[in-house]
């Protein structure tokens, strides 16, 4: 499957200022892991001690959101999923 | 109107009196409540030009048509009044346990005038309005003035509002306190109550307002919740609070370090929801009526203040965190319980003590303090209180001390009100919110962060962002009339409100209708900033910020990019700029 992960500015820096990369994968976790595998500099990003999500990252796949199924979403060909992240201040 | 009791209840403290006011639908109908009504009243109420802490000012406490209702977030009470910190528009709001019992009083505002002889506190309920002498309580912090004051009224479900020794002492960003971790914290809402006598006030009654629709209202409290259980918003809130925004804030390079200096303090990771974890115990702390549970009830296990309990939040651990490069979270919490008793806004005082520290390296102001100086920040902290040596400048607020100092470029503020925890330079839509809130440099009119972080406008983008500010920030004017939560912003979009309005009040709005109520809301906020002197440097932001880079990132706002946001706000809202003099 070919699904593109559209980046925020944060990790575009990463990557050398893509904003889009093509990555291989059915569900979102696996996309991700092709994405780290890439550019560990990613998963360095992303992941938390125990490797999950980083608390403040959210993904989104064709714009909404994939949560609590955030690592487990099914995706498909032509599919767009995106790092986002979710600013709640106050 | 259905969602209203259709009256306000006016105090007069100099004669120990009340009365009722009848409110006829027409007010709600432009103004809604909350702030339109707590708008609409301040100018109705009080003279052009009027010492904010004499007896001519007003103290106005305000519910919304969602209070007491069965809507989530509704929690939330509102201050209106003439600011003794900018001399313009002050507005507050707190959460906690007093906006329902404030309702059940009866009335959709309380008006307070005049000013009493001597301290008192008052009981206000849904059968009488009574004055008991307070001068037992005169002196005390706010934790022990509440428990007194709920003992002594003796009623269940009492809810409590009360000022600190700041307030009495009419410190200009002293805050009314609730729940004691609860403040309506911003533009000296408490110096204000200080300067009328008033230690405290109790609510409590029974009344109850009738609602247009309430099965459709009771479905949407359901649909509201099920929709909030599959969001990642709800869930961040409920894991970490509103510190999940150290993290993003440092990586934006938008995190104010040693007093808006820097965008990333580089022992942020110390002041994350982690690092309080390890030396304390929280627990996820809601108000009545929420899901989000944004509280970060803590207690702290190890260390100096073992023991300590607290609620923290990001604008605070921002503001002695960053600001004054305090790098243990618990030391925050020390110092925020700190300004809990003693009923300061931490936010001004931990940018007053930053531009203390600052001033301090730069020449003689009669106090050497360092970054990091905790202990030298709590004295200092205890001295605005009491107005002692150079805490008697500081008590006047930033304008006043960086005038008093001859550092008025240096200093950050708009109005006289100290900047939030968002640096302009990176986030440029915030420079824009800063400048142009009804209230001062504030963050929350508008939270424009939050589309310049998600991704929805670039932070370096001018071109077409006051089109979503304005649109940001006439929903929010609708949550604070309505007296919302902001944290339900992601929950209640415009539809929503829509509906929300239609099945308490009966009102039918679309859109277009409801954008034309906040701005009436708008209009009216500024006509009374207008009517008390806003001058166009009331609209500008400190020099500094378009012209010292960021020693990080070496960003800057450019003049040029803020004149556009500025010329194309005034453009949408149909303004002209204030008046040079």
């Amino acid at each position: 499957m070919n699904v593109k992960v559209k980046l925020n500015p944060i990790l575009a820096k990463l990557v050398g200022g893509q904003e889009v990369i093509e990555v291989r994968g059915s569900t979102t976790g696996e996309c991700l892991r092709s994405l780290e595998e890439r550019f560990p500099g990613i998963k360095q990003e992303i992941r938390d001690k125990r490797g999950r999500l980083a608390a403040h990252y959210a993904i989104f796949v064709n714009s909404k959101h994939a949560y609590p199924k955030e690592l487990t979403t099914p995706v498909k060909n032509g599919d767009e999923i995106e790092i986002g992240i979710i600013a709640n201040g106050g | 109107m259905h969602g209203f009791y259709n009256k306000v209840l006016h105090i007069d403290l100099t004669r120990r009196s009340f009365e009722q006011e009848s409110v006829n639908d027409e007010v709600y109908q432009e103004y809604l409540g909350g702030k339109g009504l707590g708008t609409w009243l301040l100018l109705n109420n009080t003279k052009a030009g009027i010492d904010p802490l004499s007896a001519d000012n007003v103290l106005i406490f305000a519910t919304g048509p969602t209070t007491n209702a069965t809507v989530w977030g509704s929690s939330r009470y509102g201050v209106f009044t003439k600011s003794p910190l900018t001399g313009l528009y002050a507005e507050s709001y707190a959460g906690g346990k007093v906006a329902e019992p404030l309702s059940g009083t009866g009335f959709d505002a309380i008006v307070v005038h005049g000013a009493s002889e001597n301290p008192v506190y008052l009981e206000i309920s849904d059968e009488d309005v009574k004055f008991h002498q307070a001068s037992h309580i005169w002196g005390k912090d706010t934790y022990e003035t509440e428990d007194v004051i709920k003992r002594e009224v003796g009623v269940k479900n009492v809810g409590v509002v009360v000022i600190g020794p700041a307030g009495e002492n009419l410190v200009r960003f002293a805050c009314i306190e609730n729940d004691y971790y609860r403040s309506a914290g911003r533009t000296g809402v408490g110096a204000v109550m200080g300067s009328k006598k008033i230690k405290g006030i109790a609510f409590h009654g029974n009344k109850v307002k009738q609602i247009a629709k309430p099965d459709l209202l009771r479905e949407l409290y359901v649909e509201l919740r099920n929709i909030g259980k599959e969001n990642p918003g709800v869930k961040k809130y409920k894991d970490m609070g509103t510190l999940q925004m150290v993290p993003v804030m440092n990586k934006f390079g938008a995190f104010p370090t040693r007093y808006w200096h820097a965008g990333t303090y580089d022992k942020w990771q110390n002041l994350t929801m982690d690092a309080l974890q390890q030396k304390s115990k929280v627990r996820a702390h809601a108000c009545p009526k929420c899901f989000m549970a944004c509280g970060r009830a803590t207690t702290v296990l190890e260390g100096r203040h073992k023991g300590l309990k607290q609620e923290i939040d990001y604008e605070t651990v921002g503001s002695f965190g960053g600001l004054c490069l305090i790098d243990d979270i618990t030391e925050v919490l020390y110092l925020n319980d700190i300004c809990d008793r003693l009923g300061m806004d931490t936010m001004t005082a931990g940018n007053l003590c930053g531009f203390t520290i600052e001033a301090s390296h730069r020449q003689d102001i009669g106090e050497r303090i360092e970054y990091g100086d905790v202990d030298g920040i709590a004295a200092l902290l205890n001295k605005m209180a009491r107005k002692e040596g150079i805490g008697a400048t500081l008590a006047e607020g930033v304008k006043h001390a960086s005038k008093e100092w001859g550092l008025e470029d240096f200093a950050a503020h708009v109005k006289g009100l100290d900047f939030a925890m968002y640096d302009p330079r990176v986030l440029k839509g915030m420079g824009l919110a800063f400048a142009t809130s009804d209230r001062g440099a504030c963050h929350l009119r508008a939270t424009i962060y939050k589309a310049e972080i998600s991704g929805l406008i670039a932070p370096d983008e001018i071109e077409g962002k006051a089109e979503i500010f304005v649109d940001f920030e006439d929903r929010h004017t609708l949550f604070d009339a309505l007296i919302l939560c902001r944290f339900f912003r992601d929950l209640y979009p415009w539809e929503k409100i829509s509906t929300l309005i239609n099945t308490i009040t009966g009102l039918e709005l679309d859109k277009k209708q409801l954008q034309k109520m906040a701005s009436s809301i708008t209009n009216k906020t500024r006509e009374f900033n207008l009517r008390e002197g806003m001058k166009r440097a009331d609209e500008m932001l400190p020099k500094r910020f378009f012209e010292d880079k960021l020693e990080d990132s070496g960003k800057v706002l450019p003049k040029a990019d803020f004149d556009k946001m500025l010329s194309d706000y005034y453009r949408i809202r149909g303004w002209d700029a204030p008046p040079h003099e």
